[in-house]
């Protein structure tokens, strides 16, 4: 089976992936809270890119779904994105690129998955999710602070925020299944026939905004459950990020009616609600 | 800081034997997918990573609350509640096929079912491969679901006793029996963090594990008399690599100056 025609070519959108995920993550070193705010923006390129390899990868016909793939990248992103916080954020990346290759390696190699180039797309989806991870959190917990007092391990104070955040308070759940669905979701709707690579990651917008709503409800609930020593900017942040997801959200909801309508064979009344006369 | 070689080894043997029985009673369970929401096909209406989370979460439910137990009452009671959320689950999906749609139970791989010897092969549609929970599929599926449970308590327990004890000893050096005998000390309200730590890690392995476990049937499988079941060893030592790898990803969170930090904090307010 050869490779479809794609209009964006996966390798470009695998490097805006790294590059904005990575950036949202060090974006902390400014240590001011807007830096939270722009990691949850950046996060959304990071859910396109794990889309499109949700879809690459699904395209074979997998026989057990799409969300399969979903909650396994997030399984693996999950477990990479916590060392990676408690170390230093790109060891983290490192090790999910690792542990995927591991993955998609033994996979093949014992036929399980007979699919081409598994190991290349395990790799993606665990960094991908690893990304998000570490951008939503470092969102939920205000910024992350990647410079090390000394050596090369990030201040312990970062974990101390993560662990009340998101353990003391479970939000982790919410981000978790969050990651899983925004990647797993824009290919689950998109599948048939007629599926194009445009449409399918104009969803990814929707579920990156969804994503992003809500990383700043879990930063505003943070907020109100605990209330730590923040500046007093904390709280208008939140709603910002709130706002932020709500507008990516919308826009991607227009963007995709717009253009699932075009591609339509027709798009009819149903009749109801009833149109008013006059 | 380090955890001593002992408990690093443990923690890895325990997660990985926990990968290789999830993936196991993936295996035994019934999973009918779509097809079996239709009654083209034996088994329950989902998928089989859907099936086996279902089974791993109330494995891990049981294993939360019964923290302080010695470790094969935690992985025995899990197991238990496991089996038992599957049994309801193919006790009402049989009733709905047989009083709802009006469809008997059958298999179409073999002639007679393994269990009760009774001839189930005329019973098949033309066209489908069986419908409904048969007796066999029913007890195949208690097993899975309680090795599953299994599976899922041996991820919890390490996770949890590791991050626990580590919160309580300065020097982070644990005695292995300590993870595998009962908990003498009182957990407070403090230590929650922990269990949603554990419940996370355990929940991740789970899906990495059970996703290859659902690959390598392909979708639909009926029991261990399937031809498919013939794939169990290569697949249970694929689970054994990947639960290793991912066991050192936790045993490198477990073993970080940061996480151990944040434990004293805790530890120390009690």
């Amino acid at each position: 089976m050869s490779e479809k025609k794609v209009t964006i070519d996966p390798n470009k959108l695998m490097v805006v992936g790294i590059v904005c995920g990575l950036v949202g993550v060090y974006l902390g070193v400014i240590r001011s809270e807007v830096a939270g705010l722009i990691s949850g923006v950046l996060a959304v390129p990071v859910v396109i890119w794990g889309a499109d390899a949700v879809r690459r990868i699904a395209s074979y016909g997998l026989g057990t779904g799409v969300p399969s793939i979903g909650n396994l990248s997030s399984g693996m992103g999950v477990l990479a994105a916590l060392v990676g916080l408690a170390y230093q954020p790109i060891l983290g990346v490192v090790l999910a690129a690792l542990a995927g290759v591991i993955y998609g390696v033994f996979v093949a190699k014992f036929k399980i998955l007979e699919i081409p180039r598994l190991p290349r797309y395990t790799t993606e989806l665990a960094m991908a999710a690893c990304l998000i991870i570490m951008c939503l959190t470092s969102s939920v917990i205000g910024y992350y602070n990647p410079m090390p007092e000394s050596g090369f391990i990030a201040p312990a104070e970062n974990f101390e925020n993560i662990f009340q955040a998101l353990f003391a308070t479970g939000f982790i759940a919410a981000i978790f299944w969050m990651t899983s669905v925004s990647i797993l979701h824009p290919f689950n709707a998109g599948l048939g026939v007629g599926e194009r690579q445009g449409r399918t990651l104009q969803i990814g917008i929707v579920t990156g905004g969804m994503a992003l709503t809500l990383a700043g409800i879990a930063r505003v609930g943070y907020l109100v459950m605990f209330s730590p020593e923040t500046s007093p900017m904390a709280f208008p942040l939140g709603y910002a990020t709130i706002a932020a997801g709500a507008i990516v959200w919308i826009v991607g909801i227009v963007v995709l009616v717009r253009t699932a309508s075009r591609e339509a064979a027709a798009a009819l009344w149903t009749g109801i609600p009833p149109k008013t006369k006059k | 800081m380090m955890l001593g070689i002992e408990t690093i080894i443990l923690t890895l043997l325990m997660i990985g034997i926990g990968g290789v029985l999830i993936c196991t009673g993936v295996f035994f369970m019934p999973v009918g997918g779509a097809p079996a929401a239709m009654s083209t096909a034996t088994g329950i209406a989902t998928g089989c990573e859907m099936m086996a989370t279902g089974a791993g979460i109330t494995g891990l439910l049981m294993s939360a609350a019964l923290y302080g137990q010695p470790s094969y009452i935690i992985a025995l009671n899990a197991g238990i509640s496991s089996a038992i959320m599957m049994c309801v689950t193919m006790f009402v999906a049989n009733l709905v096929v047989v009083f709802g749609k009006g469809v008997p139970p059958a298999l179409a791989t073999v002639d007679r079912d393994p269990v009760t010897k009774e001839p189930v092969k005329p019973y098949v549609t033309p066209g489908t491969v069986g419908h409904g929970v048969p007796t066999a599929s029913f007890v195949s599926g208690f097993i899975g679901a309680f090795l599953g449970g299994i599976g899922g308590a041996l991820t919890f327990i390490p996770i949890f006793r590791v991050a626990f004890y580590e919160s309580l000893t300065p020097s982070a050096s644990i005695n292995p029996m300590e993870i595998l005998g009962p908990l003498g000390v009182r957990v407070g309200v403090e230590h929650v963090p922990l269990f949603v730590l554990a419940g996370i890690g355990a929940l991740a392995m789970y899906f990495v594990n059970a996703n290859i476990a659902a690959y390598s049937i392909r979708g639909v499988i009926e029991g261990w008399w399937d031809p498919k079941f013939k794939r169990l060893p290569k697949t249970a030592l694929t689970c054994f690599v990947a639960s290793l790898v991912f066991g050192t990803l936790v045993v490198l969170l477990l073993n970080s100056d940061s996480f151990i930090q944040v434990l004293h904090m805790i530890g120390g307010g009690s």
